[in-house]
């Protein structure tokens, strides 16, 4: 083999290693999205904020903060079953191995004397630039989002006062007087 | 022909060069008319050769073809930056009014990677244009990383998710050794520190003050410089790797100074004696044991294939088992009192500084003594403003700071000059 076949092969290979790199970010995604259960959750948006990839808004949900439940550090993996209750699902139970049932899995981000707060990898949504307002000011945010059978979870909508967000809403929203506070998860079982 | 009629009467008239300008058309026909003359046998291949160098028109035919093809590449540059800026602006703007598929968003990303780097590859090595070839695929790169923020964008993955910038870093470091490209390298190696860096915030934001995850983060940045300057030796050692190993110990001294400079700031230590200090989460003691593991490997490396010529290797290893040694001591917050940090970093950033310039002096290389006297400067600088503050009235305090500046650049000059002398010299 030349010099010049071995460094098209080099070259080739990098490109197929930058391609796999790509595809093992969007194809996980996309199963998840495909094959993953649909529930909604109660969030609230907070601090919109700018990066180069463009304006995203922080969420936070019911089942981001969970009182009742210890033995969890921080960084600790953590798999929260779910249970609907009305058209929210919230959390019943926070565990270290796979519970029965729809479950989410997230890591928990801080370990206090009562409880965790944990992430679950749905905490940032991107939105059209300068609309990110609009989301902030509603009544009420909840998200869609699709959990495969693993317990990850990807983001698929976001409802604005029971609405698929759409950068057009700004004229409906209106500002109201404050939005409304996460109320903490009690467990129904540990 | 008018132009070209109107400028042959002036030739004619005696004048020893065209009064006006010959025009575009005039030169762009002016090659193919000499050739046909040349082969006519009206001129012989010397005459034609002068005409054209006459016009600095190139005078062969190869030539001529490359400078069609480097017009091409400056445009294939132009365009291609363009079209990458322009989608990347496009899909971070997210607007509605593009609400293209998913798959074609993701597509769209992924084929202008591909584009880049095939336009690249081939100006690089199938046309003799390596610089240009070269940039292009370097720009590549850049896109590379863009591309997976943006599919990041398309997902929803957490704004600040470090594992973005591992698959960055994943995807262009081979690239730096297959291309010997040591911009690659070198923008590998900020995407690596700034990768580690953000996984180090990311495991202790919510159980650490800022101050304490910053004196928990920084010594990474030392250990990292430590092991970018020893692998610098192994690429020196291997001639396919040679061309590589420039930014490495550069890199790797700005990333031990920037730390250490850091480290010596009072306000990450003030409040140390007010907090409980909580444990090292498990995730990070893991990142600094490997990293030690790897910068220890590293200058064990650099002292056996340099063992025929060790100069002042063997120095800068024990320098740099000291450095790690302290920056690993550093997570474990062994003082309380802020004065024994800020005494301890500032004076191994000035003994760094000064061991760099003398091994700049010894070594001959003009880089490690630029470097250190870029830090000095920085350095006298940060500490006037850190230790200053509020201890002159404010109009005293910026014609103090002012005087320093000036005095620091007429001295560094000073000593610049007679250090690069002496390194000429020598």
């Amino acid at each position: 083999m030349t010099g010049k076949t071995v460094l098209r092969l080099a070259f080739v290979a990098v490109l197929v290693l930058q391609i796999g790199l790509l595809l093992a970010i969007i194809v996980p995604k996309e199963r998840t999205l495909a094959t993953g259960e649909k529930i909604v959750l109660q969030t609230v948006p907070v601090d919109p904020r700018d990066l180069f990839r463009g304006d995203y808004v922080n969420l936070r949900y019911t089942i981001s903060t969970l009182e009742g439940y210890l033995g969890f550090a921080a960084g600790d993996r953590v798999y929260v079953g779910l249970a609907q209750q009305g058209d929210i699902w919230d959390a019943v139970s926070a565990s270290h191995s796979r519970p029965d049932g729809l479950y989410i899995k997230g890591r928990v981000s801080r370990a206090w004397r009562t409880g965790l707060d944990v992430e679950y990898g749905i905490e940032s949504y991107f939105v059209p630039e300068g609309t990110g307002h609009i989301i902030e000011r509603a009544r009420d945010v909840k998200v869609r989002v699709a959990v495969d059978s693993l317990g990850n979870a990807v983001i698929k909508a976001l409802l604005v006062d029971g609405q698929p967000f759409r950068p057009d809403m700004a004229a409906k929203t209106e500002v109201p007087s404050g939005p409304p506070t996460p109320a903490a998860t009690t467990p129904a079982t540990n | 022909m008018e132009t070209y009629r109107s400028f042959q009467l002036r030739d004619m008239n005696g004048e020893n060069r065209p009064q006006t300008e010959p025009t575009d058309e005039f030169l762009g026909q002016l090659p193919a008319e000499v050739e046909r003359w040349r082969q006519e046998r009206l001129i012989g291949a010397r005459h034609a050769a002068a005409l054209l160098k006459r016009y600095g028109l190139p005078t062969d035919a190869r030539e001529r073809g490359w400078r069609l093809g480097r017009t091409v590449s400056i445009l294939a540059i132009l365009g291609a930056i363009l079209v990458g800026i322009g989608i990347i602006l496009l899909i971070a703007a997210n607007r509605q009014e593009f609400d293209i598929a998913r798959g074609f968003k993701v597509a769209l990303i992924m084929g202008s990677a591909v584009f880049l780097y095939l336009v690249g590859y081939v100006l690089k090595y199938e046309l003799p244009f390596p610089r240009v070839g070269g940039a292009i695929i370097f720009l590549g790169t850049v896109f590379f990383g863009a591309a997976v923020f943006l599919i990041g964008q398309v997902y929803n993955v957490q704004a600040n998710d470090p594992r973005l910038l591992l698959y960055w870093f994943v995807g262009v470091i081979p690239l730096a050794y297959v291309t010997r490209s040591a911009a690659i390298l070198t923008l590998s190696l900020l995407v690596a520190s700034a990768g580690l860096g953000m996984r180090a915030a990311t495991w202790l934001e919510h159980t650490h003050s800022g101050e304490l995850a910053a004196i928990r983060t920084i010594p990474l940045y030392v250990m990292l410089g430590v092991l970018f300057y020893f692998l610098a030796p192994l690429h020196e050692r291997f001639e396919r790797l040679r061309g590589l190993h420039h930014p490495l110990p550069l890199a790797g001294l700005v990333a031990v100074m920037v730390g250490l400079l850091l480290l010596g700031f009072r306000a990450f230590f003030d409040d140390l004696h007010h907090q409980d200090i909580p444990d090292m989460p498990t995730s990070l003691l893991r990142m600094y044991a490997v990293l030690t593991a790897l910068a220890v490997a590293a200058i064990a490396s650099a002292l056996y294939v340099s063992r025929r010529a060790l100069g002042t290797l063997p120095q800068e290893a024990a320098a740099a088992i000291v450095l790690v040694g302290l920056a690993f001591a550093t997570l474990y917050v062994p003082f309380k009192e802020a004065n024994a940090y800020v005494v301890l970093y500032n004076a191994l950033l000035l003994a760094v500084i000064f061991g760099t310039m003398a091994i700049g002096v010894a070594s001959g290389r003009e880089g490690y003594i630029n470097i250190s006297l870029a830090f000095f400067a920085v350095l006298v600088i940060a500490r006037y403003f850190d230790w200053g503050w509020g201890l002159y009235e404010r109009s005293l305090f910026f014609m103090g700071a002012g005087a320093l500046v000036l005095a620091t650049a007429f001295l560094l000059e000073f000593y610049r000059r007679r250090l690069l002398r002496r390194v000429g010299a020598g």
